[in-house]
């Protein structure tokens, strides 16, 4: 799996998962995601995503224990596998590849 | 108040997607919820969830037509064609039992005996409303008939006697254009409704635990 396979919402998800290791579940992807993006995706959006990344074998997931705040429900925790670190290198090593030689005035500001 | 209105939450269930995708998604709703409810209040996290729901309901759907693809689809039609079918056997079974009891008591079982003379401004505002009224229960069977994707099929048979409807409307002469629109919007409406019946009355909402088999499979995962 290569960066160029990986859809813009995709790699941001998949990075907020690696971001947020043991504590990422929809709800806190979803918050990261959004926050970061300043977009207001919805949860239906942000699982569609982490459903695809699971099928595409970069993400793996797991249940916890139910919890009565979800009304019995189990969290779905997320983490990135090995192939999801090798297409996150592979990522940051074409945004970097395709940002090279461009002026520091242009570069967007990172927090 | 921190729990997810029912109804809703219900229809959402009924959707039809997969177990672990279902509930992570209407568990990540209810726990939004109840901070919302903390934070925002009752009513403006009430509004929240409706809007969201609205959001994600395509996703639900999209889940149940994953993988499923023709199979899902074939299964969604059988049942509607079941539930048609149930359907026109018991509105056959009531009529026969209301004929047989208006013979036994001695009255006539005509319709049009008791109808005035502008009958048929009558039917054209009656057989709307009785249309609404009887696919409600079609809806519900359908949605009992499919466990899995019990608003998809009561959605189906709304199409298909929709379809019905307007191939009927088609051949008759003399027939008003509101009527050929509107009855089959109401047949879809009373259709949906019964499977939403069905369905808030039944949520079955299983919590699923254990691991994607990718991270079975994968046991070297990295953190």
């Amino acid at each position: 799996m290569t960066a160029s396979t990986i859809g813009k919402l995709e790699l941001t998800v998949l990075i907020a998962v690696a971001r947020l290791g043991d504590d990422a579940y929809g709800l806190a992807v979803r918050r990261d995601v959004s926050a970061r993006t300043r977009h207001d995706y919805s949860v239906g959006a942000v699982y569609t995503t982490l459903q695809r990344l699971e099928d595409k074998g970069l993400i793996s997931s797991r249940a916890s224990a139910p919890l009565p705040v979800r009304g019995g429900r189990s969290r779905r925790h997320f983490r990135v596998t090995s192939a999801g670190q090798r297409a996150l290198r592979d990522a940051e090593r074409v945004a970097a590849s395709v940002w090279a030689g461009v002026g520091t005035t242009l570069r967007p500001e990172t927090a | 108040m921190t729990t997810p209105p029912h109804v809703t939450e219900s229809l959402l269930a009924g959707l039809g997607a997969g177990a672990s995708f279902r509930d992570a998604l209407i568990g990540d709703l209810a726990e939004e919820f109840a901070l919302r409810v903390d934070r925002d209040g009752a009513r403006s996290a009430r509004r929240w969830y409706h809007r969201e729901a609205i959001r994600t309901a395509p996703h639900l759907v999209r889940d149940w037509l994953r993988g499923k693809r023709w199979r899902g689809v074939t299964h969604v039609v059988g049942v509607a064609l079941s539930s048609y079918t149930m359907l026109l056997m018991l509105g056959g079974l009531i009529a026969a039992v209301a004929i047989s009891v208006a013979r036994a008591v001695g009255i006539s079982a005509s319709v049009s005996h008791y109808l005035p003379w502008n009958s048929r401004l009558l039917l054209l505002v009656g057989a709307p409303i009785l249309a609404l009224v009887t696919t409600i229960p079609g809806g519900y069977i359908a949605a009992w008939l499919d466990s899995t994707a019990p608003l998809v099929s009561a959605f189906a048979l709304g199409v298909l006697m929709a379809s019905a409807n307007v191939a009927a409307g088609a051949l008759g002469t003399g027939v008003p254009v509101w009527y050929r629109v509107v009855t089959p919007l109401l047949v879809i409406a009373g259709t949906l409704a019964g499977g939403m019946l069905r369905v808030t009355r039944v949520t079955r909402v299983t919590p699923v635990t254990g691991t994607s088999g990718i991270e079975r499979d994968r046991p070297s995962a990295a953190p």
